[in-house]
């Protein structure tokens, strides 16, 4: 009798369990760069937390792996931490006849390193070079003590491998005495036990290694893998990590999920997994109730980084264009009054889809606060006509609204002041290379003198 | 008057010859009474099982051999081609070529490009044309899958001379094999002289030597070395040992054909012990106690009696741990470095051909030259090893043939 209740108990949880997994009703998969794979299961997590209905499965295998996996349609996105080739573009449109999306999701930096007793601290790219190709074999030809060259490399499913054949060999092959190991972790304590070792990663795994600094040439300045360093393009070995998608899988879900990636969300996760935000993420735009900011040119913040914007206008202008009971125009902008450009952006062209809510603003200067125009518009309104022309559940929409949007602002003002702060490092970097060029000048001189 | 017999089982034929015979009358009289008692049906269905279950057996390897040869065929068969023609077809042109054209400008198959979209052709020839004018190169034009560049050395752009290159992911892909099989076979000798005179001495004192107690505890330890799974070897090898053999050394280059080398022999010792203690716990006890008693001291008639006797078995032991030690991936996947060079050094670094298919099959695309290279690896490994065994097998009988002939001779003159 006892043994019937269990059976039954046993039916009904499993039946349970597998309604339970069937109420998923999206199943997204991501397979590709073992760079990334750590910084994906990240981003499933918490996504999975806030929309149980999705289930996200993450497996690593190498960038060529995941390419070749979305052309055998067997994944909905592929991670790359390099980007695709030709030749696999060739495949794709071979087999399917439509070319993959490419999303950039953050950045990275690719990290030269060596054994932490290792004197050196800085290199150039050709020199760097000609030590994967194997024309420099010993430590001393480069600065270092008397002791024979030992190179780390990756197997080629590696989209960093290919990544740094291509910077750094220019696509010439590898010296075929470069050890293979089979990921970056492996490499790293390779590295940390061997003090002849030279090798290559992401920025994320440096951990009992030394990352040395970089020079494009001979000449340049050594620039550190460090935040700014990738996200202003000035250390050489800056790349972006990216999804490409399958356009055979239509699933809507897995565009929402691509898109919390790339807001400012998931770019967080980010800088907790050890990797840099995509340049210009703002927060996420707020105003979800009318389509309006939707339609709006807003990329401005987006492609340029540095660029600072004057928010305070932001909000009356706005206001203006909601009240109005047709979709407004975008021409209301006039983002030459208030936007200032700085510096010429040096930069990776990532630009983020997601648009800016407040970007586009009127001239006129914010004298009242929203709130109070509110009323003001409200107010004449009520007595003359009998019905109301705004009922209340849309004046309380319009509350949200504007609590949202004046969040939004701080939100933006929050980062206006990080944008200055980086263009003042930027400026720093770029008076610490003019000064170093002065000084190779005076050497030249001395030497010219000579 | 002869009498006609009428065979019981094929009575249903019809009339048969006559059988005089005695003894074949008395057969099939047994077999009748057999067939009667409903035994000989019961023999024959276990029969036919059991020979189902061995044809399975030679049906699987039959499959692997097909499968393996049919992904490699065109490549032995000279049909695949990595050479680029010379002449660039603009995308506006590439509409009014056929489909063949277009596959060989492409290097993709006829029956892919023929359903295309004229917009989808475009796309891929200006896709192509991209590729070919990102990195010109002249040893783009050549075949690299033919016979001579999979097992001659080239000298190629950028090299300052000819020499035997493996390098599958690269502008022009170099597929030649010659340091991978290299890299195998130098680590399989190496492990196996390490392995063979360990086993074997660990056998001959196990079976012969050692007092009771000694072996029920040494013979179990031994073959409990045989489960421990060949990546846990290889993790060893790649923290352990490889760190304590450079300090030990002093040699440059951490993961090398040594390190490899004592991990893989550290897999091969259970399989060659246990064989060869086999075969010495098979000789009869009577061989030993017949030479003891004609003087002979316990060491003398272990190595003049005993090992001689034994040495068939003991031979197919150290076939088997080849077989294994040129199979073996994993450990040396791990430890081995993974540089594929053609060097005599042992302590430089090795790519052996299995843990090229490990590294690479996942990457290569189907039907790729790349894909066909690791499986025409694969086919030759299987060569390999199959006519080892049967080298082997004919060398076991040879031996067999002239112990017993031997032991006949000496039987005779005694």
């Amino acid at each position: 009798m006892f043994a019937r209740y269990l059976l039954l108990g046993f039916l009904v949880s499993t039946t349970l369990s597998v309604t339970g997994l069937s109420a998923r009703s999206a199943e997204i998969t991501i397979k590709g760069s073992d760079t990334m794979v750590i910084l994906n299961q990240k981003w499933a997590q918490e996504y999975m937390k806030k929309h149980p209905d999705v289930n996200i499965q993450v497996t690593g295998g190498g960038s060529g792996t995941g390419i070749a996996a979305l052309r055998n349609n067997t994944t909905d996105i592929a991670a790359a931490s390099r980007l695709i080739k030709p030749k696999e573009i060739q495949d794709f449109l071979v087999n399917s006849g439509i070319k993959p999306i490419q999303y950039k999701t953050c950045l990275d930096g690719v990290a030269v390193f060596v054994n932490a007793s290792n004197p050196l601290t800085e290199i150039s790219l050709p020199t760097l070079g000609k030590i994967f190709r194997g024309e420099i074999t010993n430590w001393k030809q480069v600065g270092g003590s008397d002791q024979p060259i030992v190179l780390y490399s990756r197997e080629s499913n590696s989209g960093t491998y290919a990544f740094f054949k291509e910077e750094v060999l220019l696509e010439k092959d590898f010296s075929p005495r470069a050890q293979t190991l089979a990921g970056t972790a492996a490499l790293i304590d390779a590295i940390s036990k061997d003090t002849k070792g030279i090798g290559y990663g992401g920025i994320g795994y440096s951990h009992g290694v030394k990352a040395l600094k970089l020079r494009r040439t001979e000449s340049d300045v050594a620039t550190a893998p460090t935040q700014e360093n990738v996200e202003g393009g000035i250390y050489p070995l800056s790349r972006s990590l990216n999804f490409y998608l399958n356009p055979r899988s239509t699933d809507p879900e897995i565009e929402k999920f691509v898109k919390w990636v790339r807001s400012a969300e998931g770019q967080k996760i980010v800088a907790l997994v050890g990797y840099y935000p995509l340049p210009g993420t703002l927060p996420k735009p707020v105003a979800k109730t009318t389509p309006a900011p939707e339609n709006k040119p807003a990329p401005l913040v987006e492609e340029k980084p540095a660029v600072t914007i004057t928010p305070a206008p932001a909000t009356s202008g706005e206001m203006a264009a909601y009240t109005a009971p047709t979709p407004p125009a975008p021409a209301v902008s006039q983002p030459v009054a208030e936007v200032k450009v700085e510096t010429p952006a040096p930069i990776l062209a990532a630009v983020t889809p997601t648009p800016a809510p407040t970007a586009t603003a009127s001239a006129a200067p914010a004298t009242t606060s929203a709130t109070e125009a509110l009323n003001a518009l409200t107010g004449p309104v009520d007595p003359n006509a009998k019905q109301p022309v705004l009922s209340t559940s849309l004046l309380n929409q319009f509350r949200t609204m504007i609590a949202d949007r004046e969040k939004s602002v701080m939100f933006r003002e929050e980062a206006v002041a990080k944008r200055e702060e980086s263009i003042a490092r930027r400026e720093l970097t770029v008076a610490e290379r003019e000064a170093s060029l002065a000084a190779r000048e005076e050497k030249l001189a001395q030497l010219t003198q000579k | 008057m002869p009498t006609t017999l009428q065979d019981p089982i094929d009575s249903a034929t019809g009339a048969m010859p006559p059988v005089v015979d005695v003894s074949r009358q008395l057969e099939l009289e047994l077999r009748t009474a057999l067939y009667e008692k409903g035994e000989s049906w019961r023999e024959t269905f276990v029969e036919k099982g059991i020979f189902l279950v061995s044809l399975t057996a030679i049906f699987a390897i039959l499959l692997i051999f097909i499968f393996v040869a049919r992904e490699c065929l065109p490549l032995i068969l000279g049909q695949v081609d990595t050479a680029r023609s010379a002449e660039l077809i603009t995308p506006e042109k590439a509409v009014d070529l056929s489909s063949e054209q277009l596959a060989v400008y492409l290097s993709q198959p006829v029956d892919k490009i023929r359903p295309l979209s004229p917009d989808v052709l475009k796309d891929l020839v200006a896709s192509r044309n991209e590729e070919l004018a990102a990195h010109p190169n002249p040893d783009s034009k050549l075949n690299t899958v033919s016979w001579p560049m999979l097992l001659l050395p080239y000298r190629w752009q950028e090299y300052t001379k000819a020499e035997f290159i493996w390098q599958p992911t690269s502008l022009v892909e170099k597929y030649n094999l010659v340091p991978l099989f290299f890299g195998s076979v130098k680590i399989a000798v190496l492990s196996l002289l390490m392995a063979v005179p360990l086993s074997l001495m660990a056998a001959i004192y196990v079976s012969q030597l050692a007092s009771g107690t000694v072996r029920e505890v040494v013979k179990p330890v031994i073959e409990l070395l045989a489960g421990v799974p060949s990546v846990v070897l290889g993790f060893l090898a790649l923290i352990a040992l490889a760190s304590l053999f450079q300090w030990l050394f002093g040699y440059e280059v951490r993961l090398n054909t040594f390190v490899a080398s004592v991990a893989l022999a550290l897999a091969l010792i259970p399989v060659i012990f246990t064989i060869a203690e086999d075969a010495l716990s098979a000789v009869p006890q009577t061989h030993k106690d017949a030479a003891r008693a004609m003087g002979a001291t316990e060491w003398h008639a272990t190595v003049r009696v005993m090992v001689p006797a034994a040495c068939p078995g003991i031979f197919a032991a150290v076939i088997l741990g080849f077989g294994r030690a040129i199979g073996e991936t994993m450990v040396v996947l791990m430890a081995s470095g993974n540089a594929s060079i053609l060097s005599p050094s042992i302590f430089q670094s090795c790519r052996t051909a299995t843990a090229a298919i490990a590294a690479e099959l996942a990457d290569a695309p189907v039907d790729s030259p790349h894909y066909r290279v690791l499986f025409l690896i694969g086919f030759i490994l299987f060569v390999i090893t199959f006519v080892g065994n049967v080298f082997a097998d004919v060398i076991l009988q040879r031996l067999r043939a002239r112990l017993e002939g031997q032991r006949t001779s000496q039987e005779a003159t005694s």
